[in-house]
């Protein structure tokens, strides 16, 4: 049906819409940038299209929350055995580590 | 992305759009303006330069500026829902 598709396209538009406001408010109010995550992600589930990918990382996958690099995520390279990048929530406490490909 | 057009106005995000109160059955909502800056399933929190003010889309007539030059009203009625619901009717 057209609808469908229709439905799914707008609410991938009003995602990015979200996504790009609480960026650029979230020093001045972080609470409305987690609004504005809350309601994406009600939007992602509801209409069962994912979050476009440049915006993944921004949300915590323990609280739920807004979480931007500097002020309320930690990246860190972690060398060893197997070198991967290091995503750290500092509400609370969740890592999410992604290992590092090489791309030949 | 497409623009938000009046034809999906009623589905689309009204988040960062400007908007101003036309008409009301209340008369101290008519005339607030500003950018929409939350949106509830009842409600809508309009930041104008007195600060947010949370207005009921049910009682109100609102006319929202589209891409700075196009204009639509709308009935708030039509608006009422919270925004993940209205996306999907």
């Amino acid at each position: 049906m057209v609808r469908r598709a229709t439905i799914r396209r707008i609410a991938r538009e009003r995602m990015e819409i979200l996504f790009e406001k609480a960026i650029k408010i979230h020093e001045r109010e972080p609470e409305l940038a987690m609004r504005y995550v809350q309601i994406a992600r009600r939007i992602g589930m509801k209409t069962r299209v994912r979050i476009p990918r440049k915006y993944r990382r921004l949300v915590c996958r323990g609280c739920k929350q807004f979480v931007h690099p500097g002020c309320t995520l930690r990246v860190r390279v972690k060398p060893g055995g197997q070198p991967h990048i290091t995503y750290t929530c500092l509400r609370c406490g969740h890592i999410t580590r992604i290992p590092i490909k090489k791309t030949d | 992305m497409s623009p938000i057009t009046p034809f999906n106005i009623l589905r689309h995000e009204l988040i960062g759009l400007k908007v101003r109160v036309k008409d009301s059955t209340c008369r101290s909502y008519l005339g607030i303006k500003g950018e929409v800056v939350d949106e509830t399933r009842n409600m809508l929190y309009i930041r104008t330069e007195n600060g947010v003010k949370a207005v009921p889309k049910s009682t109100c007539k609102f006319v929202f500026t589209l891409d700075r030059t196009v204009k639509v009203e709308v009935d708030g009625l039509k608006l009422v829902g919270r925004p993940e619901d209205r996306l999907v009717r």
